[in-house]
């Protein structure tokens, strides 16, 4: 059996030997020459952003007038604020459902497309992909429409055969589901490619040397597959886990956070209370702790892959 | 099969014996027959909400919202087009969206690469507590970001500019983060040659990591392009006239505060992903091309 | 080692070239603000108007730039999200737009906060003919008693009726009061395989349509003077719940609608009737839906109906050459010439009220609309407009949609009003 390959995923990345021979300034001033053109960016465009975001968060700044510090005023008002839990139970359910289904989705279609003998692969990981390209704001207009039953195009002729539904985008129930479906629509074809890029660096002599094994299908896809595709893995679980953290277009469009706030997540009461209501201090501190709800889910997840990742 | 280990890994898997080629089994097309019919039925309920876009876009407006629904209809028209061609000035932004996602583009796949091939193969002092950082600019919502980058542009005097557009993007997290995965899986036994041989890093980086990435960068590339084609907001905010828009952001007009122009944004929108489609396509083709050519000596 | 040297100084060059490229190539076409020696005025004005009116705007703006050689409109058209989300950091900059077009209901907020300038002068001097606006318009235009701006377009609302379906249900003509609306709203309601709606009421996202109820009946959200709520009054609480009662018990309405749905509904004719302004007749036209317009249905209390208002202001920080160049724009654009001309390309009813119904006779609707701007009311709700009407209104009346008590979620809703009111 196949159980020696070489470590693929993990945070930590074990160094070849010459370089480490180096002294270590050298080394310092090498990687960050390498890093330098990125940095540059990122400090002016990304960095400062956060620190500044921050500080905004300990004030009460909006937009107009002066702002004072407040410390950590912000931060307790959040922890008394029941629209704050509301909306943090709407994102981490939103989150919960979108990022499995999402991921699991894109694998199993990555997998159905990465055979050699499949007709006409390009075409239908266009049409799976196609989401992706497609704008959020356009794409809600025809979603709007099939989940609205009395006008919409699929539950007129499902009304015709005596099938009923209700209307989805109306109901406190139905509404987070509607857009959940919205999110993982746009985004398994995206994840999909992602995964198809790294089944594409597993060399097929893998998989024939465990067929020479007697592996079946699924033996290798649990032996072969899986361990070699944990770096992808881990890196889209990470990147699906952020962005469905972040979901705001769609929902935005569709229901606005409605109805009666049941599909309003974190990012919309951001836009919400700094942008319609001016409290962009509060707005800041809102999205410090989404930060830092993101961040240690992102870091359990490393942990996570870091420990299951194939060693020597 | 022990000794495969300890050997290079490349040269130990050219050593190894050609096993026979698999034979067109009747398992084997069975297997591809269920997995076309999955694939075609998944591909077919993805793109029935883009199936609308289009049908709507050949209908005269008049049949669009109407008593009888129905997905195509049987007057087919080109009206919308020349409507959503002529209504915004569709070369003007046709050839912003392109410099603007282009150049995103390739300034992005450069300093991306190069962050991630420091932050996958050199080790340096705070390597991991850069990484996390970096990680950390993913996760603060655009909406908190937006006011210090808006003020920072004003600053600049940026804003409305291509370079105020362009700029800001030309690293991201993901980016990196994506490269940095795609480098750890590349042997380091290559790299370990070459370094034993007295090459650069930069050689390293240039000749074989960038060499051996081709799918990924390929990817790469055409996910930043298509971000940045596709994006509404982002040149909404830093363009304050409609020569500047991009493509989104024009068709962004057609959705009034009362009314939507329905044939209006779905032709507009269906002529700015008609492009897109058609990179996909050609990069599709490439991906293969490049792992059948770069790939296994 | 030479090659790490090389690689070093290499990056590093290029690094600072393009930072020098970067800091030396200067933007163009930045939004100037700034009259030059010569008299001339350039003034940036930013607003939401997409869809169908905005090449009508644009057609306008650019002809006022014709007609006057020293002053130049730079017109930024963008959906309203994106211009709250920009407006308020470039505000904040110091460097926002020199006028300034938002939803009369938005206005207070922003007056609020001194960022505009007060046009009580404007209004004073006869010479601008202000006399001749809608007071409706002007009323949307006050922020605590004092102009902040010029009514830019004024859209009253009516009531749409199907004509084919109301004499499928043997009903003669539109309703002229309460009792006969919501006989006519139940009788032509119908469940089963193809559901029918009497009406499309919706209440999120859309042009208020429930607190013209709540006028019409005596009561409303908040007392005029935006003092304290009114949604435990009597009236108020009667209205909500006359009406939920027909939605929850006779299906009259969908239990939950946004605005975009009730004019699709409409339109597809699966409701009967609609509370809409202008802007929709175009649409419901080239859907061929046989409607007529009538006067939105008197109620107990009074004949009232809700105007949707856009209000132009400026800049607080403006010269004083701007504001007189904008002054002039203001007084062009509220001209007869112009406002004729926009109220037949637009469908709105022009912000004047004397434009005789002949003068609008190539858009014969627009006449219709007039004849009710006398009764229109904007939905004002003052400096906290986004607490009461997101945080409080919308939310109590969704969840009565959804079966809640009417007396008791409206008497929460009442003390949180009151709450961000008095606080």
């Amino acid at each position: 059996m196949i159980r020696s390959l070489p470590r693929r995923s993990g945070l930590v990345a074990r160094v070849s030997y010459p370089f480490a021979t180096r002294p270590r300034r050298r080394r310092l001033l090498i990687a960050y020459a390498f890093m330098l053109p990125s940095m540059v960016v990122m400090a002016a465009f990304m960095f400062y952003p956060l620190i500044w975001a921050f500080v905004l968060s300990l004030s009460n700044y909006s937009f107009f007038g002066t702002s004072q510090f407040i410390g950590f005023g912000n931060y307790t008002h959040l922890f008394h604020d029941p629209q704050f839990w509301g909306d943090l139970r709407n994102t981490i359910y939103y989150a919960a459902v979108t990022t499995p289904v999402s991921v699991v989705l894109a694998l199993g279609l990555a997998l159905l497309l990465n055979r050699r003998l499949l007709p006409a692969r390009g075409v239908l990981r266009a049409a799976i992909f196609l989401p992706a390209v497609v704008s959020l704001a356009v794409a809600a207009i025809p979603f709007r429409l099939m989940f609205t039953p009395s006008i919409g195009l699929i539950t007129y002729w499902l009304a015709q055969i005596g099938v009923h539904s209700t209307d989805w985008l109306d109901s406190t129930t139905w509404a987070m589901p509607a857009v959940i479906i919205v999110g993982i629509w746009k985004s398994v074809g995206f994840y999909m490619v992602i995964y198809l890029a790294g089944l594409q660096t597993i060399p097929p002599e893998y998989y024939e040397a465990a067929r020479i094994d007697g592996a079946s299908a699924w033996q290798r896809f649990r032996s072969v597959t899986l361990p070699l595709l944990s770096n992808t893995t881990m890196f889209v679980t990470i990147i699906a886990l952020i962005a469905s953290f972040q979901a705001f277009d769609q929902i935005f469009v569709m229901t606005q956070g409605g109805p009666a706030f049941s599909t309003e997540t974190l990012v919309m009461l951001i836009y919400r209370q700094g942008f319609q209501n001016f409290q962009m201090g509060y707005a800041s501190a809102i999205g410090y702790v989404l930060v830092l709800i993101i961040l240690i889910f992102s870091l359990l997840q490393m942990r996570y892959f870091n420990r299951r990742a194939i060693r020597y | 099969m022990r000794s495969v280990t300890e050997q290079p890994l490349r040269s130990a898997i050219s050593g190894l014996p050609k096993a026979p080629p698999a034979r067109r089994s009747g398992r084997k097309v069975l297997g591809t027959g269920w997995a076309l019919a999955v694939t075609t039925a998944a591909a077919l309920i993805v793109v029935f909400p883009l199936v609308w876009v289009f049908a709507t876009s050949i209908k005269p407006e008049a049949e669009i919202i109407s008593s009888r629904p129905g997905l195509f209809s049987l007057s087919v028209t080109g009206a919308n087009y020349a409507a959503a061609w002529s209504a915004i000035d569709f070369p003007r932004l046709l050839l912003n969206t392109v410099i603007f996602a282009g150049g995103v583009t390739i300034l992005s796949l450069t300093f991306d690469s190069l962050t991630a091939y420091a932050l996958a193969r050199l080790d340096f002092p705070g390597k991991n507590i850069m990484f996390v950082l970096i990680l950390i600019t993913l996760m603060l919502p655009f909406q908190v970001n937006l006011v210090p980058q808006f003020l920072l542009l004003s600053k600049l005097h940026w804003v409305n500019t291509f370079q105020g557009l362009i700029l800001p993007r030309a690293t991201n997290a993901f980016g990196i983060f994506f490269l940095r995965q795609f480098f750890m899986t590349i042997p380091k036994e290559l790299e370990d040659a070459a370094r034993v041989d007295g090459a650069s890093d930069f050689k390293i980086y240039r000749s074989i990591v960038l060499r051996m990435s081709l799918p990924a960068l390929l990817t790469l590339g055409l996910f930043h392009f298509m971000y940045n084609w596709n994006d509404l907001l982002w040149p909404l905010i830093v363009s304050t006239n409609s020569s500047m828009y991009t493509l989104s952001s024009g068709l962004a007009l057609f959705l009034g505060q009362h009314v939507i122009e329905y044939g209006l944004i779905t032709a507009g929108s269906v002529l700015a992903i008609v492009p897109m489609v058609v990179a996909f396509l050609l990069i599709q083709r490439r991906f293969v091309e490049s792992i059948a050519t770069s790939g296994l000596r | 080692m030479i090659h790490h040297k090389k690689r070093l100084t290499g990056v590093l060059l290029g690094a600072l070239a393009l930072g020098l490229a970067t800091a030396c190539s200067s933007g163009g076409g930045s939004a100037p603000s700034s009259s030059s020696g010569s008299g001339h005025v350039t003034l940036t004005y930013w607003n939401g108007f997409t869809g169908p009116d905005g090449p009508t705007v644009t057609r306008l703006v650019n002809e006022f730039n014709k007609t006057h050689p020293n002053i130049t409109i730079n017109m930024s058209i963008m959906p309203w999200d994106v211009f709250y989300q920009k407006l308020l950091p470039a505000l904040a900059a110091g460097n926002g737009p020199d006028l300034v077009a938002m939803d009369s209901s938005q206005l207070p907020q922003y007056a609020g906060k001194h960022v505009f300038l007060p046009l009580t002068s404007y209004y004073a001097n006869p010479a601008n003919d202000t006399a001749a606006l809608v007071p409706g318009a002007v009323a949307a235009t006050k922020a605590g008693g004092t102009e902040y701006a010029v009514p830019a377009n004024f859209a009253p609302m009516m009531l749409y009726w199907n004509k084919t379906l109301f004499s499928k249900a043997g009903i003669s003509g539109p309703p002229a009061n309460w009792t006969q609306w919501q006989s006519d709203a139940v009788k032509l309601s119908h469940g089963g395989k193809s559901p029918q709606y009497g009406i499309a009421l919706a209440e999120n996202n859309t042009v208020p349509m429930w607190p013209v109820l709540l006028w019409g009946n005596g009561g409303g959200v908040t007392n005029s003077a935006t003092t304290e709520g009114m949604l435990s009054d009597p009236a108020s609480v009667s209205a909500v719940s006359q009406w939920a009662t027909l939605v929850l018990k006779n299906g009259i309405a969908p239990q939950n609608l946004s605005g975009a749905d009730a004019d699709s509904l409409f339109q597809a004719q699966k409701a009967a009737m609609e509370m809409n302004g202008p802007w929709a007749t175009t649409g419901y036209k080239t859907a061929g839906v046989n409607f007529g317009l009538a006067p939105i249905p008197a109620g107990p209390a009074k004949a009232v109906t809700l105007a949707a208002v856009a209000t132009m202001s400026l800049n607080a920080k403006d010269t004083p050459a701007q504001v007189s160049a904008a002054e002039t724009f203001f007084t062009w654009w509220n001209s007869k010439n112009s406002q004729v001309d926009f109220a037949v390309h637009t469908g709105f009813v022009p912000t004047r009220a004397d434009v005789t119904a002949k003068e609008l006779a190539a858009n014969p609707d627009v006449a219709q609309f007039e004849s009710v701007a006398s009764t229109a009311q904007p939905y004002y709700l003052g400096t906290q407009y986004t607490n009461i009407e997101t945080n409080t209104w919308e939310p109590a009346i969704e969840k009565i949609l959804q079966g809640a008590p009417v007396a008791s979620t409206l008497d929460g809703a009442n003390s949180q009003i009151n709450g961000y009111l008095g606080g």
